[in-house]
């Protein structure tokens, strides 16, 4: 038997791939930083305008942060459920949810109109009567509901928001230099921030599955930085010598392969989703669509450009060994 | 054997561990196969796909309250129940206010209608007391004024009636449940040595540590007794064992105490999670409950689990086309990986819902990154010339460090959002925690264990 190792690899043939890039690209990106810096403070106002706006209650909720009408109607002959939520779809209570309650004819419908809510259970009432008229629809009960996600809890969340970035910032200050762990923290919430400016300004409802979209988008964005960053820490490492500029440059080219492709696959899982996956997910799938871009955008334009901007000074000898 | 190759021997028992253990959670063969609505499985569903039980509750709150009280009374009661029904925060519930003294609390499935009453529907008022007299239910007592008579655990309890005691008991608590910091199940490790086999622990905070010394001190060991009162039922009267009292003489605090009785593990874990959530303020009344069916509509389900299918496979053909035979490896780990996600889930008795599936995919999406990286680092290292194990051993280490701290990074934020987090930001918490650790796995034992794989077959070229 012939020992492996021994054999001389056909390495001609074995570079071939199939490949989306160039085998090896050289992009000038920090030439390119200032602008990037420009279209990125446009979005983070953006972001920052629409987080006002959630914040004094003035952007689009879901009925899980406003709180609404419960009713539950009484029908002397079952309306089915699905035509049921047809009807109210077609008449402005889009994101009104209908359960049917078990072993009764039964309703229990929740809706985000909360002005006057006897007036909105007899306009539901009405509504069903002329669809169906042999249902003969009667109001049970109708009450105000609080939101299931109260100012505690949002507070909670905050803080823990807070809390986390405080966390990764110092894990990266201990395993890079605090300088990257800064950066990659602007950089998550820069994208955190421009995603919602951007979805704020295409007139979404805010549910808690839009805020969900959010946090997977940071979680997305701080891993898209840190392979950034590790490629620059090996860089400043090997090449101690050159210029930042071009350390910086020649990691993000290194890389680039890796971020479009991770880019593309995550993409396209989530463009599926947008197409096929109906109106529960369509908002869901946009966001991350929204996120997946400016995150890939951001390691590039964002996080990089910062440790430039705060200079060469003394950040190979800082970096850990 | 060369440690190499038990390294890889171990490799693959803990992957093909990872595989029966996680199917073992999903499929529970020991379980009972039918009878419980919106399960498949061990999986759960939630309220959007299946329904589950409606709860309305009546807050006891006395008249003359003023409405900013009333108000503060209604929101710590709607975190306490938020905090008992979903600790992790994967059990997806709707709990909200409705009115000005209601409750509705929707929890998925119907597994339990009557565990689901005891969850919202117990005050949780934990008390310490002393123990008069002790005797059979039928027992007359005489009881003096700060004394009163409490029944024991067992009476309610159809199969445990024989065990039914009556207790007397001082008035006034020694001490409550307000200083309790926790309560877990435990259970004992040496069964037949006359100790009840599951009990649950309790930990007091520093000052229930100091309350809780003070108290056993004034008793008389190995004669007094205290009883431990939840919501007016004595649970357990345990005598004050003269180790524990000589414990308490010489420090300054006991923070510890148990309570044991006949229960089973379920009765347990729900006891545990009612005091751990803590005491409610005020009594809730249960004034309705029905079973209500799923919000969504069939044809939104249909869509979206179909679309969730359509992108993970969209996802795995793309890789295989882009990576050919390394593409499988990079299949073959999400597979693992979203398996092994499951499995957790399952576990965790998480529910799930159709942004849940939605999520399982993406996890897809963004766990092939760990892959590429190491896919694109090993054409890295075969465009320098390397033959393809060299290649393969460099490529892989080079791209280890990236993804161990990506992943630490991510896992770090995760869990910060996790302890300070509540209700559905600690339910993605839990989940993303669980995706990033269950990758790492995948990435260091199952891609590792593959790529060893083809090294043994003594490869030339490196399909990649």
């Amino acid at each position: 038997m012939k020992d492996a190792r021994s054999v001389s690899a056909p390495i001609a043939q074995a570079v071939r791939f199939f490949s989306i890039l160039p085998q090896e690209t050289h992009i000038d990106f920090m030439g390119k930083r200032f602008i990037g810096l420009g279209v990125s403070a446009v979005l983070v106002l953006l972001g920052i305008f629409a987080f006002v706006q959630i914040w004094t209650g003035n952007a689009k909720m879901g009925l899980e942060f406003t709180g609404g009408t419960a009713l539950v109607l009484d029908f002397e002959q079952a309306v089915p459920i699905d035509r049921a939520r047809v009807l109210l779809a077609q008449n402005g209570f889009g994101d009104a949810q209908i359960q049917d309650i078990r072993g009764t004819n039964q309703l229990a419908i929740r809706t985000k109109l909360s002005e006057e809510g006897e007036q909105v259970a007899a306009r539901l009432q009405a509504l069903f009567e002329r669809s169906f008229s042999a249902s003969k629809p009667r109001i049970v009960s109708t009450e105000f509901i609080g939101p299931t996600i109260g100012r505690e809890l949002r507070d909670k969340a905050i803080w823990a928001v807070i809390f986390s970035t405080v966390g990764f910032l110092v894990y990266i200050a201990f395993r890079f230099d605090f300088k990257f762990g800064v950066a990659a923290a602007i950089a998550t919430f820069h994208d955190v921030f421009a995603v919602l400016g951007l979805s704020w300004a295409l007139g979404m409802e805010f549910t808690l599955l839009i805020i969900t979209a959010l946090l997977t988008i940071a979680g997305y964005s701080l891993t898209d930085t840190v392979v950034v960053f590790d490629r620059i820490r090996e860089n400043l490492r090997k090449h101690q010598r050159d210029p930042l500029l071009k350390i910086i440059n020649d990691a993000l080219n290194q890389v680039l392969s890796r971020t479009i492709l991770t880019s593309l696959t995550t993409l396209l899982a989530v463009l599926v989703l947008y197409f096929l996956g109906g109106p529960v997910l369509r908002d869901f799938a946009l966001v991350l669509i929204i996120g997946v871009v400016v995150g890939t955008y951001s390691s590039i334009f964002v996080a990089s450009p910062i440790l430039l901007l705060w200079r060469r000074r003394g950040l190979t000898a800082q970096v850990k060994q | 054997m060369k440690p190499e190759v038990l390294m890889n021997l171990g490799r693959l028992v803990i992957v093909l561990g990872a595989i029966v253990a996680s199917l073992l959670l999903i499929f529970a063969p020991w379980q009972p196969p039918q009878g419980r609505p919106c399960t498949i499985r061990e999986i759960r569903l939630g309220l959007d796909l299946c329904g589950g039980v409606t709860l309305t509750l009546e807050a006891q709150i006395p008249p003359g309250t003023s409405p900013e009280d009333r108000q503060k009374i209604m929101d710590m009661s709607l975190s306490v129940l938020e905090t008992r029904v979903n600790a992790l925060g994967v059990t997806e519930p709707i709990i909200t206010q409705a009115g000005d003294t209601r409750i509705v609390v929707q929890l998925p499935g119907t597994t339990d209608p009557k565990q689901a009453r005891q969850l919202v529907g117990s005050t949780a008022l934990l008390e310490f007391r002393k123990v008069v007299k002790e005797g059979p239910p039928d027992t007359i007592f005489t009881e003096e004024l700060d004394e009163e008579v409490l029944m024991g655990y067992e009476c309610a309890k159809p199969d445990l009636k024989a065990k039914c005691q009556a207790y007397i008991v001082k008035k006034e608590p020694l001490m409550t449940g307000a200083v309790l910091s926790k309560a877990q199940v435990r259970f004992n490790p040496q069964p037949g040595s006359g100790l009840s086999p599951i009990f649950i622990e309790l930990t007091f905070n520093d000052a229930g540590a100091h309350q809780w010394r003070d108290v056993i001190i004034q008793l008389k060991p190995d004669a007094d007794r205290i009883a431990v009162v939840l919501d007016r039922v004595v649970y357990s009267a345990p005598t004050i064992q003269k180790s524990l009292y000589d414990t308490a003489r010489r420090q300054p605090k006991v923070d510890h105490s148990m309570i044991t009785g006949n229960f089973t593990t379920d009765e347990a874990r729900l006891l545990a999670a009612i005091l751990s959530a803590g005491a409610l303020p005020t009594e809730l009344k249960i004034i309705q409950e029905s079973i209500v069916g799923p919000s969504l509509g069939r044809d939104s389900i249909e869509k979206g689990i179909t679309a969730s299918w359509i992108a993970g496979i969209v996802v795995l053909v793309f890789m295989v086309l882009y990576y050919r035979l390394s593409g499988f490896v990079a299949v073959f780990t999400q597979l693992l990986n979203i398996l092994v996600v499951i499995g957790m889930l399952a576990g965790l008795k998480a529910t799930l819902t159709l942004p849940g599936i939605a999520g399982l995919i993406l996890l897809i999406g963004v766990g092939v990154d760990s892959n590429v990286l190491i896919f694109e680092r090993m054409r890295e290292e075969l465009r320098l010339g390397k033959v393809a194990r060299a290649a393969i051993d460099a490529g892989y280490h080079r791209a280890l460090t990236t993804i161990w701290d990506s992943h630490v990074t991510t896992l770090i934020t995760a869990l910060i959002l996790f302890i300070f987090g509540t209700g559905p930001i600690r339910g993605f918490a839990t989940t993303l925690s669980l995706g990033i650790v269950i990758n790492l796995f995948t990435v260091l034992i199952g891609t590792r264990l593959v790529f060893e794989f083809l090294k043994l077959r003594r490869v030339e070229r490196l399909s990649i």
